[in-house]
Parts: C-alpha cells; structure tokens; sequence
C-alpha cells in the first residue's frame, strides 16, 4: 500500500471497514448483473443458449429491437437540436430570461416520462384531446393535426423528456471552456458567428459526442412513454417486452436474454466515451464562465428568447398545465365552467383508490431509505477513494459508477432473479424496491460526494490527523459537517430520483408493493385519467417541495451543481 | 333366499335414503346460512374480496352485505388479469391476503385450481345456476354473473341511424377511426369477443378492424375515451353503461349484437388459504343469493341463478330476444396462447 503526503498513515487499522464498503458496493451492484446473465444462458435442462435463440427468432421481439434503436437514434438527433443551441444561448450569449430559460428547462427534467406521456394524451389525442378539439374548432377542420398515438407521439414525448439531458451536458461544457481562445479570436477580429462556429463548436466536440451517446441510451432504455402510449401507438420497444415477459406467467429467463444485449449496448457505448473523454466523461466540470465574455446577439436577442421560451412552453408547461386542470376538474364533457373545479380526484385517489394511501406511503418510505442508504454508502466510498490509494479504493470508484451503465428494468430484472430465491428472499417486499432504488442513483450521490470532499480543504483533516484523531472521528468531526451541503444535495437527488423511477418499479412492485408510479399506471390501465392527474400532481408536488427545500437550505440550484 | 335379497335390498336403499337426506339437510336450510357459519363468520369480523368487478358494483355488494350480517368487507377492484395476476403472486408468495377473488376469466380459475389455490364449497343456491357448466365439477368456483358483450357508444356524438347493429357492422367504412377497443393479454372481455369473432368470420374480420384503425388499448373499459368522443364505439360488456352512469358519463348507451351476445361467465371462489374462511363463504353465498344477484343485475350483468326472487332492473334487456353465445373455456383456454400471438401480430403490444 502506497503512502504519501496527505494519505492516512493508519490506513491498515482501517482496512477491514473499507474492504467491508467495497464488498457490500460489490454485492449490490454485481449480484443482480450475474444472475440477468446466469439466467439468460439456463434454460429448463442446464447450460443453454435456447433463450437467445427465442428472442432472435421471434418477430416481436426483433421489430421491437429495430423501434427501440430507430426511437433512440431520432430522440437523440431532436434532443441534440433542441438542446444544445439553448444551452450555448443560456452559457455563452447576452440572451435576455437566460436564467428563466435554464430553470424551466431544468424542471422539466424532473417530471418523469410516463408522466409528461399521459398529459400528452389528454393534450394530444387525435380526436377529443384539448390541442386537436382547439385546433378543429378553429380551422373548422373534421380531424385534428396531431395524434399522439402514433410514431411521432413518441418521439415528440421522447424528445420533451430527454433534451434537457442534452442541455445539461451542453451547457456545463460550454461554461467550462477555455474562453481565452475565444477571446484571442474575437480581439483579431472575428464576428460573433465565426467564433462560434470556428472556435467554440470544435472546442465542445467531445461533449456534444457525449451528449449524443447519453441520449440515446436513455432514448434506448426508455419505458415510460413506451408503457403509455406503446400499445394504441402499436410501437412496441425493447423495454416493453421485458415488461410483459413478467406477467403471468413469467418468462424471466427469455427476459434475461433480452435485457442482457442492452446491458451490453450501454456497456461499450459509455466505455467508449470514457475512451475519448478521458476521466471527464463522468463527471461534471467545474467552469470558469465567469471569465468568458458573452457573444452578442444584438438584434437576435429577442428572438432567440421567444425561441427558447416556446421550447420550454410546449414540452414542459403546456403538458403540466393540462394535468394541473385535469386533476382539479370534474368529469364533465360539456363547456368548461368554474363550476367544475373540484378535488373529487384527489379524495378518490387518497380514499376510494384501494392502492392511493399505501402507494404514497410506500414511495416516501422507499425514496427516504434508498436515498439516506445511497448517501452513507458513497460518502464513506467517496472518502476511501480520495484517501486510499490501493487497488482496493480503485475498484470501488469504479464499482459505484458502474450503475451509470446499467439500464433500470435490466437491473430490476436481475434483482427479481437475484431475491426470489434463497437465501435471501426480498421480493416481494419493499427492500428490493429500496435496493434498487440505492443502486442505481449510487453514482450521483457518489460523484456529489466527491466534489463535496475535493472542496475541502486538506490541511483541517491533517491538522486533526496530526493531533492524532482516528479516521472515522476525523470524517465526522471534521469532514462530514464541511461536506453537509454535496452530501444533502446527493440525498435529494436520489430520494427525486427514486420517487419518479417506474421501469425498475414496474418489474418489482407487488399488491403491497405498490409505489406512486406504479399505481399511476394502474389508474391508467383503468383509463381513469382524473385519478392519474391528481396522483401525478401529488408526485411532482412532493418532489417540487423535496427540491426547492433543499435548495433553500444547501443555497443553491441542486440541479445546477456547478453553480456554487 | 329371494325374499331375503329382496329385504336386504330395501333395507340397503331405505339407509341410503336416509342418509341422503342427513347429508342433503345442511343445504336444504342452505337459504339462510348456518348459524354456525354466521357466528364463525362474525368472530372473524371481516373478509377481503379480490374482484374485477366495477368499483360501484363492489361498493354496492359490499355495503348490502355489510349491512345484512354485520362482517367487514375490503374491496381491492382491478382488472381482471391483475386481480389474478395478484392473487398468484400472492399465493407464491405466502402472503394470502385475499378470502374471495372474482374475476370475468374462467381460465384463471382453472389455473388456479391446478395450482390448489381454491377451496371447494358449495354455496346455498348452487342446485339453481343456470347450467352445470358454469360450476366447477369439485365445487372449486361457481358463475357468479354473465357478463354480456356489447357495443356501447356515445350516443350525443353518434346519430341514431349509424348506430352499428351487429359486430360485422364495425367493419363499415364510416366507422373508420371510430372504434376502440381492448388488449388480449389485458381484458378478458377483449379475449372473449376475439376467440368467438374469429370463430365466426376468421382473422379476416380483425384484418379489417385494423384497416378501420380501430384504437387498442390495454382494459376495453374506455368510456373516458368515448365519453370525450375520442373513439365512439368500444367493443366491450353491457355494465360498462351502468358503470358510465355512475361515473356522470350519462351518454354511454350500448347494443347487444345480433350477430352474437358472447356470455363472459364470471367466476368467483374461496381461496384455499383464505386468512378469513368462514367470512369469505359466508360472503360467496350472499353474491349467488337472489339478493346479490338482483345487485349484480342492477350493475347490468346477467344473473347465473335462475330464480324468481332475482328482480331484474327495468329496461335490463330480455335475454330470450337475443342469440346468447356459450363459449367452451377449455377450447378458449386451448386457443389462447396462438390467439393472442395472432392479436400481438395484428394490433401489437
């Protein structure tokens, strides 16, 4: 073991507590990846490859390959477009409302997909939702211009709920930058436009291939808008077939065979990323705007702001503001009047819906543990990698980014294959649910952790070391109070995170399982769509208030953790 | 000696008489439960009740029974593949939260029977359903209701003289974009119209649907759609109409097809690990009472007991006027998996 300046010279006391972290991140993140493979090669006489067979033999499960890859391809080019110029005007431009424009696009990473999916129907349906019914009342036409229930639908909800994700990563690269050149080109002379064109694209070249890569996994991995809007759409995906291989009776093993190509897909594409990016590729880099200077717009400022705000009107207010009304609104089909509005939604889903109350107590319980387990997990995790260096501490920072990889429902799938067998049998219950729930956002709150523990400074943890504090008093005493805020932003991102996660909680949830996002679909099923407005409101509400508390305490934009 | 034979004999028949009758007198007093059941019943106070049944429909049963013996009953209403899918789960599970489960798939009480899920019991009224095919032969599960395909429609938005009077009717040009209808692997309606449409007419008739652009959605139940006028038709059961009225969705009314009314028999049965067993036959002898049949009758199903104490409500469709289709569920649950395959292929999913 390799010992420096600043590394912990008692670090072999130590030692069974970090390979004790290390196998139990070990544990969580490896033991379902084996059993999504261990199964898929088992079939009914041992050792076979028949469920590989099946799925590449079977039609269905071909044509839903070929729509998984097409949607994720086109959602990744329309985030791309969408949100890379709007991350360049909001970091790099004197567009007016730029912090306006980077909240509401922000926010609208936080309504989860299934979610933006049902207020499109009620926006969208071709011939009574409120856009079209709008739409033929005033061109007086017999048929509406827009049918969700169709290819176009999907990627239209694709598109709205993944391009904030291609702003987030456009935007913290173009904060990022270097502006000297940018600055060197503009002092010889060169417009707005050539600099941007000549100098800052070619600059943000990686990032815009990250970005692309990162789209269209989540476009590839995609359920929720699949599972609202597949089946009248008749586009059926990767995910949705895994989905129905649980129904009864369940075909884990086919399910296995066809998750564990998509495990691998997400595997190369991000180790490729890696590859080009370098070390960056994971995490979020801490800018220097503040020293580049904006480029002019001068007359397209105005423009470009009312473009940017209908981007955001269209595929985050609009879709929210219909669900708001439908959850407030009564059944009725004639005018609209003030007469209508009640909250006979919400008593039916917290009273008469046999699934509401429990659902609702099942997601905070399931959100708070996962995400308090998370933080305990990376914070310690985080501490052993930035001070030990052994083989040990390496593998473990690469253990807790691992889930980056990991699709949910194919981890979900091998959590069902994992704990419903001796010797521990968690499904069923709410722990499977939370060990989940934890895994998968392990990587943020372990790359909240770590930025939080690089800020502070070293020398208070070698004064208190010197003066001969043990390890884990130090991390208390010391360290944990310093890093209260990265750790409390870590916290909210996986307890949001867990609130809103369905493709893993659809495989998982049993009748005393139920989630909130799961008992949505269910009102769906039944196409009782007040009840799925008012229980979406109550989802976005707790998340609304989780997130803006947190940021009123750790004091700033929690989304936005570059912004310090 | 033949006089002795023919003593013996008698003497033989006339203990198996009276025997007969010993055995048969629980059930002739069947009508009103045994106290010993009702008592048993009441000490354990309540009974969960797993049903596809609409959620009004539940609530009604629920409070008529309530009221009549006092015992609890929790209602947890989902779709009928769910109900089941759940009770499954659960068995597998050990958690056997559930005491009664009815669901409109007869098919899923034979599977749960295979899987020994099902405790035999034979309720008061089971000598007056309608035909031994809608009992289980082990008195596993009986028919509790038949529920009635039909067309139903939003007759604001549908002029009277389109609307369509047989299934073939659908396949009509002016209906294109106007018709919803079930998944297969969802709703046991959807699964019961598609194995005795094909049986009629062949996939032609779904190949036609589809060119109609018929909407496919996962439960048939959509009157929220047709009651906004985003499909006006849906191919699905005659109590949906009751279920509309009570959900203020006044403008759902419905036809039975002359081409063919398909009878959904649903089933309903004790659970062979009920946690609350007594409470739970005490509940299935009151849903196949002439009284909870006449509450399943006001909910629009057809009551699978014949009797005269069942008041069907005003307007309830005179069943000898139409041509009542029996499906034979072990050819349906035969066809099944190669139906659903065809739907998948048609419609997706």
């Amino acid at each position: 073991m390799q010992r420096g300046a600043g590394r912990w010279r008692s670090v072999s006391t130590q030692t069974p507590v970090f390979a004790g972290v290390a196998l139990v991140v070990a544990v969580l993140v490896l033991l379902p990846l084996y059993h999504v493979a261990a199964s898929s090669v088992t079939g009914p006489h041992g050792l076979s490859l028949d469920n590989y067979a099946n799925v590449f033999r079977t039609p269905r499960f071909v044509a839903a390959v070929g729509n998984s890859l097409l949607l994720a391809v086109l959602s990744s080019l329309t985030s791309m477009l969408l949100g890379a110029p709007i991350a360049w005007l909001v970091s790099r431009s004197d567009m007016p409302l730029r912090r306006t424009t980077r909240v509401l696009v922000l926010a609208s990473f936080a309504v989860p997909a299934f979610v933006n999916a049902l207020s499109w129907v009620l926006l969208a349906g071709p011939n009574a939702g409120a856009l079209n019914k709008a739409w033929m009342a005033v061109t007086g036409s017999d048929h509406g211009f827009i049918d969700i229930f169709s290819m176009t639908g999907l990627l239209l909800v694709y598109t709205a709920t993944i391009y904030p994700l291609a702003f987030i990563f456009m935007h913290n690269a173009f904060e990022s930058m270097d502006a000297r050149m940018e600055h060197a080109a503009r002092l010889l002379g060169a417009g707005g436009a050539r600099v941007a064109l000549t100098i800052t694209l070619p600059l943000a070249r990686p990032a815009i291939l990250a970005a692309f890569i990162i789209t269209f996994l989540e476009g590839l991995t995609s359920y929720g808008a699949p599972a609202v809007i597949g089946v009248p759409a008749r586009v059926y995906v990767i995910t949705t077939q895994i989905w129905s291989l649980f129904q009864y009776p369940p075909q884990i093993a086919l399910a296995a065979a066809l998750s564990l190509p998509l495990l691998i897909v997400t595997t190369a594409l991000l180790a490729a990323q890696r590859l080009l990016l370098g070390r960056r590729g994971f995490t979020t880099i801490h800018g220097k705007a503040g020293l580049a200077p904006r480029t002019e717009l001068g007359a397209w400022r105005w423009p470009a702001v009312v473009l940017c705000l209908m981007i955001v009107f269209v595929t985050f207010v609009l879709p929210n503001a219909m669900l708001v009304f439908e959850a407030f609104y009564a059944r009725n089909y004639g005018a609209l009047s003030l007469r209508n509005v009640t909250l006979e939604h919400f008593r039916y889903v917290l009273v008469d819906y046999i699934d509401g109350a429990p659902s609702i107590r099942n997601s905070l319980f399931t959100a708070t543990i996962a995400a308090t387990l998370a933080v305990l997990l990376a914070f310690t995790s985080a501490v052993i990698v930035a001070h030990v260096k052994s083989r040990v501490a390496s593998i473990l920072n690469f253990l807790c980014l691992l889930p980056l990889v990991i699709p949910s429902m194919v981890f979900a799938v091998g959590l069902v294959a994992a704990y419903s067998r001796g010797p521990f049998v968690l499904y069923g219950t709410l722990w499977i649910m939370i060990l989940a729930f934890l895994t998968l956002n392990l990587p943020y709150a372990f790359m909240s952790s770590s930025s939080a523990l690089a800020s502070v400074h070293r020398e208070l943890e070698s004064a208190a070391r010197t003066l001969g504090a043990p390890l884990l008093r130090v991390l208390r005493d010391i360290t944990m109070p310093l890093v209260a805020g990265g750790l409390l932003t870590g916290w909210i991102v996986v307890f949001a995170n867990s609130l809103r996660e369905l493709s893993a909680a659809a495989l998982l949830f049993t009748s005393r399982t139920t989630v909130i996002a799961t008992a949505i679909m269910d009102l769906d099923y039944a196409s009782n769509w007040g009840g799925v407005a008012a229980m979406s409101v109550i989802l976005l509400a707790i998340n609304a208030i989780v997130i803006t508390g947190g940021y009123r305490f750790v004091g700033r934009n929690l989304l936005d953790p570059h912004r310090r | 000696m033949k006089t002795a034979l023919a003593i013996i004999t008698i003497l033989c028949r006339g203990t198996a008489f009276v025997a007969a009758i010993a055995l048969c007198a629980p059930l002739a007093f069947g009508a009103d439960p045994g106290a010993a059941l009702l008592s048993a019943a009441k000490k354990e106070g309540q009974v969960t009740y797993y049903t596809s049944a609409d959620l009004a429909l539940a609530n009604k049963l629920k409070a008529a029974f309530e009221k009549k013996y006092g015992v609890t009953v929790n209602v947890l209403r989902q779709s009928s593949a769910p109900t089941f899918n759940r009770a499954v789960q659960e068995f597998d599970l050990g958690v056997n939260a559930a005491d009664v489960i009815e669901t409109s798939v007869v098919s899923a009480f034979q599977d749960m029977k295979a899987k020994g899920m099902l405790m035999s019991f034979t309720p008061a009224t089971a000598n007056l359903i309608r035909s031994p095919k809608l009992s289980d032969p082990d008195n596993d599960w009986h028919a509790v209701k038949l529920e009635l395909t039909s067309l139903n429609y939003n007759k604001d938005l549908l002029k009277p003289a389109d609307v369509p009077k047989t299934w073939k009717d659908l396949l009509d040009p002016k209906y294109k974009g106007k018709i919803v209808q079930g998944h297969i692997k969802a709703s046991g309606d959807t699964g019961l119209i598609v194995f005795n449409l094909v049986k009629m007419y062949g996939w032609e008739y779904f190949e036609a649907l589809r060119k109609n652009d018929v909407l496919t959605m996962q439960a048939c139940t959509q009157n929220e759609l047709v009651a906004r006028g985003e499909r006006l038709i849906m191919m699905c059961d005659y109590s949906q109409i009751e279920t509309a009225r009570t959900q203020h969705q006044p403008m759902i009314a419905g036809v039975l097809p002359a081409d063919g009314v398909f009878m959904l028999v649903g089933p309903v049965a004790v659970l062979a690990k009920a946690p609350h067993p007594n409470a739970a036959r005490l509940l299935v002898d009151f849903l196949l009472s002439p009284e909870g049949q006449t509450i399943y009758a006001e909910g629009g199903d057809a009551p699978s007991i014949n009797s005269p104490d069942v008041k069907l409500p005003p307007g309830f469709p005179d069943l000898k006027q139409h041509k009542l289709i029996d499906t034979d569920m072990t050819e349906y649950r035969k066809w099944l998996p190669e139906g659903t395959a065809r739907f998948v292929e048609l419609f997706g999913g």
